[in-house]
Order: structure tokens, then sequence, then C-alpha cells
């Protein structure tokens, strides 16, 4: 993954300033990295809970900047404390989901018991992002088809195609196995594309 | 020869290059004949690329609230469980 122009790695007077704890610094770092955060955050724990969530990690990580050692990027150092904490969350409320099966049940549906497809993919309108986007319809369609995920399918998914992290780091941040991550992230993908499907078959 | 549901399957790691070279030339043998399968990998990479420019159009924090969860980090007393 590569560093953020605007990282505390590419800065050694701002992470000294950190370590120490000053304000200003630390006025930074937040300003730098809250979405990410957030992002993470909702994507676990939904909209209600992430604030709490959020600002209960950045208490955790103003407290250990200290003897933060540089082993992870302060990002993923970041992102593995909200990890942590979304995840806590989520086990107090019974919500965490174990996945068994790589494909989408819709998308496991569209093969026959041989393995062939049953109703192939149909070639779709647009070809750029841009194309599909600038349908408000889709749009729609895309943002309840991720809120219907289940959390750990969301997150997963969004860590690697909005985050841009690595499956190593994915794995640190929420505390999972390699094979976890590919049968969550696979299941993710494979729903999204049913969902950009079935808006392009209707 | 791989099955059109056994590629699907195995399409994230392909695409990732995460899959050893024999499954990876096995899949590779398989869309060279296989349209469905070559439209349905197409289509998953250009699913991500369109969820990635999606999110990444949504706002930042503003300054305000960032200054106000300093503060309140800030002030957080020192036996509160964070």
């Amino acid at each position: 993954m590569a560093v953020a122009a605007d990282a505390p790695e590419q800065d050694p007077e701002w992470l000294g300033a950190l370590r120490r704890q000053d304000k200003a610094a630390f006025t930074r770092l937040v300003r730098t990295y809250q979405t990410s955060m957030v992002s993470l955050a909702r994507s676990l724990v939904g909209r209600d809970a992430a604030g709490d969530v959020v600002q209960d990690s950045w208490i955790s990580a103003y407290r250990a900047l200290p003897a933060f050692e540089g082993r992870s990027t302060v990002r993923t150092w970041l992102l593995r404390i909200t990890g942590n904490r979304a995840i806590s969350h989520l086990r107090a409320g019974g919500r965490l989901i174990n996945e068994s099966d790589l494909l989408d049940p819709d998308v496991a549906a569209r093969f026959t018991d041989e393995g062939r497809w049953r109703e192939p993919p149909v070639p779709w309108t647009e070809e750029t992002p841009e194309g599909l986007l600038a349908s408000e319809e889709l749009r729609r369609a895309l943002e309840a088809g991720l809120e219907s995920l289940p959390p750990m399918q969301r997150t997963v998914l969004r860590l690697r195609e909005v985050e841009d992290l690595s499956s190593e780091e994915i794995c640190k941040i929420l505390e999972i196995s390699a094979s976890n991550l590919y049968v969550l992230l696979h299941r993710a993908r494979t729903r999204l594309w049913s969902i950009i499907d079935a808006y392009q078959r209707s | 020869m791989l099955k059109c549901n056994e590629v699907a399957q195995n399409a994230s790691a392909y695409l990732d290059g995460n899959l050893p070279p024999l499954s990876r030339w096995r899949i590779r043998l398989h869309l060279a004949m296989c349209e469905n399968c070559r439209r349905f990998l197409e289509q998953l990479r250009l699913s991500g690329r369109l969820l990635r420019q999606h999110e990444r159009a949504r706002t930042h924090a503003s300054d305000p609230e960032v200054d106000t969860l300093v503060e309140e980090v800030l002030a957080a007393p020192p036996d509160r469980r964070p």
C-alpha cells in the first residue's frame, strides 16, 4: 500500500510532536484520519454507534501515542484500534456472523448442479464506473445493497476497494485469518456484482 | 477442466493475483474458452472500481467537527475506559 501524501511517516517532526501528545499535531492527525475511522466504524457498527466508537478510539490512540513504535503505518495502527473497538461492540451485541459459502446466495443460484452457468451474466450497458454511476437509481440500489451486507463483509469490501489496504493489513485490523478474509471479501464482491447485475437486467 | 462455478469461487483470488501458478493457469485456460466467465470476471473487477468511485466522492470531516472532537478527547477523564 502506498503511504498517503500527508502521513506522519513522511514527516519526522510531526511524528515527534505526536509522541509528545502535542495538541496541534494531534488535531492534524484527527483531520487526516477521521474520515477513514468513521467509515470503518460505521461499516461495522452502523451510524448510531459509530460516533462513540470513534471517540473512544481517539482517546485510546491519544494515550498510546508516546508508546507508538512505528511497526505499522499510523493509519493501520489507528484503524486497528478502531476495528478492535467496533468488533468488541459487535460481539457484545452478538452480531458477529460466521460465513461459510464462498458465493453470495443469489450468485450461487445462477449455476446448475453441474457447475455451469444457468443464467449467464448479461453485458452491461455501461463499461466504466462513471457511466454506471450516472444512474441515480443504481446509486440508490448500491447504497441499499451495502446496507444489507453483514457488517464484516461490508467492512472488508470497503477496506480493500476504497481504503486500498493489503490483505495483511486488513487481517491485522479486523483480527481475522487470511482464509476468513477471502470468504468475506469474495462473498461481498459477488453480492456487489449481483446488485449491479440485477439493476442491469431490470 | 475447471467448472464455471469453480472459476466464480476463485475469481477474487485470481483478480488479486493471490493464486498459485497452476490454479492461475487453469483459470486462464477456462477463460480462453468461456465467454460467460470472462464477462463475469470483467464485471466483478468493474464492480470494485465502481464502489471505489462512489465512496470516494463522499465528503471529509469539517474543521469544527475535528476541533470539537479534539477538545473532547483531551478532556476525557483518565478513568474513562477507552
